[in-house]
């Protein structure tokens, strides 16, 4: 129900931004942000309630992962608006919400059962949430980065160009340690904990590698090429892909130890 | 002009070679994370029939983590990384302390840190698994004796686990506590449980000796099977000499540089023996009785998995002994209310056992500081960004 009705207030805040993307002026709508903010608070207590529910932070299955993912980037369209850092413009913030409605969407579907299941012994652990957590905040931005390159690619002008690069940038270099600290060393402290072994090369495990080594990839190039070069946000973009099979394809078409995620 | 060395040096440093080795690594990666890895002959035939099971084969793409062209890529990519961060520490201290940045350093050299620790898991990580019921011991690799001495399981409502916890004893003075102690020799000179009937779970009975744990060398990250003799009941430590600790699954038990894991629960089938005076005597797979004249060793389930089936359901299965006599030794699969040696076979009985992993990993501390310095290094690198996102 409270997923639903996130899912109506980031649908009214999609089309009332998609209303503003056609204005010729460069004035912002003021209502759609904060209806975007308050997709993200309403999933937040979704995961609060059900957390209380099973007396554990809900996280641990495929549908509280794409809520929270949701939540997260409902977070990053409000402050993709408001901070002075990243200016984004229409166009990202409108493409950034497209994202938690997808999410929202395929969490409705029968690939994610809604039910509450207390989590088994495995999963009761405090590095399994940050672990999930950090990885799902690093991913929001990724998917903020992913919006930039996706943009960068397709504009017109240097400025808007360097403007998308800039925000890609800005989102994949916040993003990168979190990233760093939840899917790879969160997750590997947490094998060591639970299996006794701190890499195993599961699908899951080697595709968040794969991930990180494309961003890796990406910042190195940064370093080494002009910011123009299309080679960049064609990373981004691979970056993101990649991170998505990796949340939702490996689970479906690989088998391994994350099975449950 | 740069002579040949400096040529070397910069190609080895250079960010181009390490962006190029990191797309590399993730392409193989890539093939890794798609092709199954490590599996039979006859799994790749089924699953790639024809030209695809061949090419895998042939390229190595069942292995490629610790193929050739995958190892050669991360030693290259170990000597960038060695180079680049010596090279780029040095830069960082010439400059005034204000402008110093050395998020990348520490990042770089946790990336290395970690690797050491890896290559130095990889040469002298043992893993051995232990099945133990209650009561039962088995040796660790330092000789002292880890003794379950309770194994609690909670599920939810709906069947699945909750909790699963094991309450150990360890007594590093264990020879002292192991009175009266029945060898093999003793017995009967009966060693073929040592190995045991099946393979799978060979133990001693009441009294009997606790050879050490069995520990065996993993290779490439894969977990390594391997089962340890145990011995059975009545081996309370003594009293001061040492205290109950727990393990749960995600709360390992650390003890003397071994780690000690709770890695599976499950029940097996044991049989009830009785003898003349209607004593009952309880014996798991692979655990001996002695009786007079020789012995018996209870060795398996006929036919089933011990693990799988329960008590009711096998009452008709036969289990099947080793009776050593002086006459020799005999192989006998019996029903309930056969005789056994001197033994009457009265019933089977179930009884959890708790699977513990025992791992002993020098590279542990290697691995761990790397990886905390991976995480500071990477965020101290970005900061800044993280700072300004509201600025």
């Amino acid at each position: 129900m409270i997923a639903t009705l996130s899912f109506a207030l980031l649908l009214i805040s999609m089309i009332i931004q998609a209303v503003y993307l056609f204005r010729k002026d460069e004035a912002k709508d003021p209502l759609s942000p904060w209806l975007a903010l308050g997709a993200g608070l309403l999933l937040l207590a979704e995961i609060i309630r059900r957390s209380v529910a099973i007396r554990f932070v809900a996280l641990t299955s495929m549908f509280e992962s794409l809520l929270f993912m949701a939540c997260l980037v409902s977070f990053i369209v409000f402050a993709l608006r408001y901070s002075k850092r990243l200016r984004a413009g229409r166009a990202i913030t409108f493409g950034a919400t497209a994202l938690p409605i997808i999410f929202l969407a395929l969490a409705s579907s029968p690939l994610a059962p809604a039910e509450m299941r207390p989590p088994v012994p495995a999963l009761q652990s405090g590095w399994l949430v940050l672990h999930v957590s950090f990885t799902f905040i690093g991913e929001a931005f990724f998917a903020a980065g992913f919006v930039g390159a996706f943009l960068q690619l397709a504009a017109k002008t240097e400025e808007k160009r360097r403007n998308y690069d800039r925000l890609a940038y800005t989102s994949i270099a916040i993003g990168y340690p979190i990233f760093t600290a939840g899917a790879l060393v969160f997750g590997a402290v947490w094998a060591e904990k639970a299996w006794g072994v701190w890499w195993s090369w599961d699908p899951k495990e080697t595709w968040a590698l794969i991930t990180w080594l494309t961003y890796t990839a990406y910042l190195h190039f940064r370093l080494v090429r002009k910011n123009t070069s299309k080679v960049m946000p064609i990373l981004v973009i691979a970056g993101f892909i990649i991170a998505m099979f990796t949340f939702f394809g490996v689970n479906f078409l690989l088998s391994g130890l994350h099975s449950y995620a | 002009m740069k002579g040949f060395s400096d040529k070397i040096y910069d190609a080895l440093r250079s960010v181009k070679l390490a962006a190029a080795l990191i797309v590399l690594i993730g392409i193989l990666a890539a093939a890794g994370g798609i092709i199954p890895q490590g599996r039979t002959v006859q799994f790749y035939a089924q699953r790639f029939p024809g030209t695809g099971e061949k090419l895998i084969l042939a390229l190595g793409l069942d292995r490629i983590f610790t193929g050739l062209p995958f190892l050669a890529l991360a030693s290259l990519f170990t000597v960038n990384l060695t180079i680049c961060s010596f090279h780029r520490f040095a830069s960082e201290m010439r400059k005034p302390r204000a402008n110093r940045r050395h998020g990348p350093d520490l990042l770089h050299i946790g990336l290395l840190i970690f690797i050491l620790g890896g290559i130095l898991s990889s040469r002298t990580r043992t893993e051995a698994f232990i099945y133990l019921g209650k009561g039962q011991a088995a040796r660790l690799p330092d000789g002292a004796l880890l003794t379950l001495v309770d194994l609690r399981e909670e599920r939810y409502p709906d069947g699945r686990p909750k909790s699963w916890e094991s309450s150990v004893v360890i007594d590093d003075k264990a020879a002292t506590s192991l009175t009266g102690v029945v060898t093999p020799a003793e017995s009967g000179g009966d060693t073929l449980g040592e190995s045991g009937y099946t393979g799978e779970d060979p133990r001693i009975a009441a009294g009997g000796k606790a050879p050490q744990v069995p520990t065996s060398p993993s290779s490439g990250g894969a977990a390594t099977a391997t089962t340890a003799t145990t011995v059975f009941a009545g081996l309370a430590p003594k009293a001061g000499s040492a205290s109950v600790r727990s393990i749960k699954v995600n709360s390992p038990l650390r003890y003397k540089g071994s780690t000690i894991y709770q890695q599976d629960w499950n029940s097996e089938l044991r049989v009830v023996l009785e003898d003349a005076m209607g004593i009952k005597l309880r014996l798991e797979p692979g655990t001996l009785a002695p009786m007079l004249g020789g012995s018996v060793r209870f060795m398996t389930v006929e036919k089933h998995e011990p693990s799988q089936a329960g008590a009711e359901e096998c009452s008709n299965y036969k289990a099947v002994f080793l009776v050593s006599t002086a006459a020799g030794k005999e192989i006998l699969r019996a029903g309930k209310g056969d005789k056994v040696g001197t033994f009457t076979f009265s019933s089977f009985e179930e009884a959890p056992v708790s699977a513990l992993k025992i791992v002993r990993d020098k590279g542990y501390p290697l691995v761990a500081a790397g990886l905390g310095l991976i995480v500071l290094g990477t965020f101290l690198t970005y900061i800044r960004k993280l700072k300004g996102m509201f600025a």
